[in-house]
């Protein structure tokens, strides 16, 4: 089974077809990884180095973390790459429109307004949570199509906060 | 002597401070609210009592209801640790009118130090270095003629001043008039009121503090200083000590002034000058903390002095058997602040269980902590998890243990600065020693490391979990028969979890 992992716009294509096994780019290294206790912790051993790695998954997008360095891996079957390339047709991204509170808090502050123009790592609503005050900046580029919290508010985790069309 | 001493805290400073009482045969009272039934400090204290709901303002905050449950309990001392009632001088008296010994300075002490414009007048009288500036409401021609005497650069502040409104930088006589005119016009645009003065701008600084004990009997001494420039929004992430620009001069200048400073107000218990030092080894009184800190066991394994046990004594009416003499420093300890937040997001805070902890541990490390596999984090209280010291024969030696010890800790199920922490560690600002206040939140970046090693094994392991994933979801898809492929895969990697 092939496999192509993209981190920070470089492609790795890796195949696995054995157990202990995965080519990495033609090139055949001995791997052996088991989770420590859950499913956040993992052990790997390639080609007898060893790692202690973090990872949390979000659907195909893999967030790893290793001695202390992050790593955003998609990672997609070679043959659906192959498929969507003939189709001419790229990924819509589903996600990338809607900012949700990544943690529950007091709104302290709207930054934007609707239909206001908005840049990637822009300011959108001030929510505080353990005595700070922390910025929800926007993850693209686009316009704020809605606001969807006012000042005072308190949310969840997960709630709306706001959708920005790119 | 003390018996039973009641500790106004939560968190790692309330477990540290059971475990200098438990050292010294002290009995601990525990406080908690509703969220902290099962913390750490409730289960290492001897007795614990709740003292109300979650926010802090009904439970930690409610000196009424830990001064009952003090003299309910037959403690004869209070320990307020730092933060919630540490430096209410109000709580400080109440708790001596309860007949209770405050393990702390004498309320006035507190009250002085706490009010930016009498501790600098008491400063300037006892002969204490401040950033030299004038009182406000200058007029034009006295503010013209006093700047070269406060020395450039400068700032012209607006009094009523915040936000970098009304305020001017001026690096020469000449410039002075201009920059009058447009802070007194913002000013008086902004706040309504174009009172001003002057104040030294102290660039590229350092902020460096110095330990003080002081006994009820007038002995006072210094126990040297810590370095606590790198901050991220005014809060400390790293802490050291010595400090890299130190000098044995400006350490006895330094702590020579910290001792006037205590002096100057009768202080009692452990305390802390803070001070700003500018690239040219000049000091100025920030101001002082009237309390224990949060990075004091740097001091205390590069001094060998438990400040803690130090405070106990005191509040007991001890005398301080240490003389300035007493006082070696050896080696170099640096600490780690592990905050409940991701660097990688903004420092975002972070929530939820802790599923596993593991501490770094061997020589030189010391872990000041109340996390446990199974706590709660929650959004009450401050993000601090755990405190990460390492001591060194030298600064080389410790920022390699630091390395080696981050790189072994382990906390699962919220995201901490430990990474935050590595790059830090790894930076050649850090590692010669040349970081202002300034360096954390203008020229820091968290970016990986030069090389593909790390970013082809994390390569790896995203593969081989995506792969395991299908696995999972054709065995759903096609629970017919035996075991799949997929599923022996799983089995003979040992990557299910059951």
């Amino acid at each position: 089974m092939e496999y192509i992992a993209t981190v920070d716009g470089r492609d790795y294509t890796i195949a696995i077809d054995r157990a202990g096994e995965a080519t990495v780019d033609d090139v055949v290294h001995a791997v052996d990884l088991r989770a420590i206790g859950g499913t956040q912790l993992y052990s790997l051993i390639v080609d007898h180095r060893s790692f202690e790695v973090f990872v949390e998954r979000r659907a195909a997008v893999y967030d790893v973390m290793i001695r202390g360095d992050l790593f955003v891996i998609d990672v997609e079957e070679a043959r659906l790459r192959q498929l969507k390339a003939m189709g001419g047709q790229a990924h819509p991204d589903h996600d990338a429109s809607a900012i949700a509170a990544p943690m529950p808090g007091l709104v302290v502050k709207v930054l934007v307004e609707p239909g206001q123009a908005v840049d990637a790592g822009q300011g959108i609503v001030i929510l505080e949570a353990m005595k700070m005050e922390n910025e929800i900046r926007c993850p693209t580029r686009g316009v704020v199509r809605s606001l969807n919290v006012t000042a005072g508010q308190t949310v969840n985790l997960g709630d709306l906060l706001a959708t920005i069309e790119s | 002597m003390l018996k039973k001493v009641l500790i106004a805290n939560r968190g790692e400073i309330a477990v540290r401070i059971i475990r200098a009482c438990h050292e010294l045969g002290l009995d601990t009272v525990a406080v908690y609210s509703d969220v902290d039934r099962a913390a750490l400090h409730v289960r290492r204290a001897g007795e614990a009592y709740p003292i109300g709901p979650a926010p802090a303002g009904e439970s930690y905050l409610r000196a009424d209801k830990i001064i009952d449950v003090a003299l309910a309990s037959g403690a004869d001392a209070i320990h307020p640790g730092y933060g919630f009632l540490s430096e209410r001088a109000a709580f400080a008296e109440a708790v001596a009118a309860a007949g209770l010994a405050f393990v702390g300075p004498p309320p006035a002490a507190i009250r002085t130090m706490g009010d930016k414009v009498r501790s600098r007048q008491a400063m300037i009288a006892a002969g204490v270095p401040v950033v030299p500036g004038t009182d406000a409401g200058l007029s034009d021609d006295e503010a013209v003629r006093r700047a070269p005497e406060i020395g450039f650069p400068l700032l012209v502040k607006a009094s009523a001043g915040g936000g970098g409104k009304g305020m001017r930088r001026v690096d020469g006589p000449e410039a002075v008039p201009a920059a009058i005119e447009a802070a007194r016009r913002e000013a008086a645009k902004a706040f309504g009121d174009d009172t001003i003065y002057l104040e030294r701008l102290v660039d590229e600084a350092r902020h460096v503090e110095v330990q003080v004990l002081a006994d009820a009997f007038g002995n006072v001494i210094h126990l040297g200083e810590r370095e606590c420039s790198l901050q991220r929004r005014h809060q400390k992430v790293v802490e050291e000590c010595p400090s890299p620009a130190m000098t044995p001069a400006l350490r006895a200048a330094m702590g020579a002034a910290a001792v006037a400073a205590a002096r100057a107000v009768s202080y009692v218990s452990a305390g802390t000058v803070e001070f700003l030092v500018d690239k040219d080894g000049a000091f100025y009184f920030l101001e002082m903390n009237t309390r224990l800190q949060v990075e004091h066991p740097v001091t205390e394994l590069v001094t060998g002095v438990d400040l803690v046990k130090q405070m106990l004594r005191i509040a007991g009416g001890r005398r301080l058997r240490l003389t300035q003499d007493d006082i070696e420093w050896n080696g170099h300890a640096i600490e780690c602040r592990i905050n409940a937040e991701d660097p990688y997001h903004n420092f975002m805070p972070s929530t939820g269980r802790i599923t596993g902890v593991l501490e770094p541990t061997g020589p030189g490390v010391r872990v000041d902590s109340a996390i446990y596999e199974g706590a709660e984090v929650g959004l009450h209280y401050d993000p601090l998890l755990a405190k990460l010291i390492v001591w060194g024969p030298n600064r080389a030696d410790a920022i390699l243990r630091m390395r080696r010890a981050l790189e072994e800790y382990r906390i699962v199920g919220v995201k901490t600065s430990i990474p935050l922490h590595q790059k830090i560690m790894n930076t050649t600002q850090f590692i010669a020693g040349t970081y202002d206040t300034a360096y954390l939140e203008s020229a820091f970046r968290m970016q990986p490391d030069e090389g593909r090693d790390l970013e082809r094994a994390a390569a790896i392991v995203a593969t081989l979990l995506a792969h395991h994933h299908r696995g999972e979801v054709i065995n759903r898809l096609a629970p017919a028969g035996g075991p799949s492929e997929w599923k022996l895969y799983g089995r003979r990697t040992g990557m299910r979890q059951g």
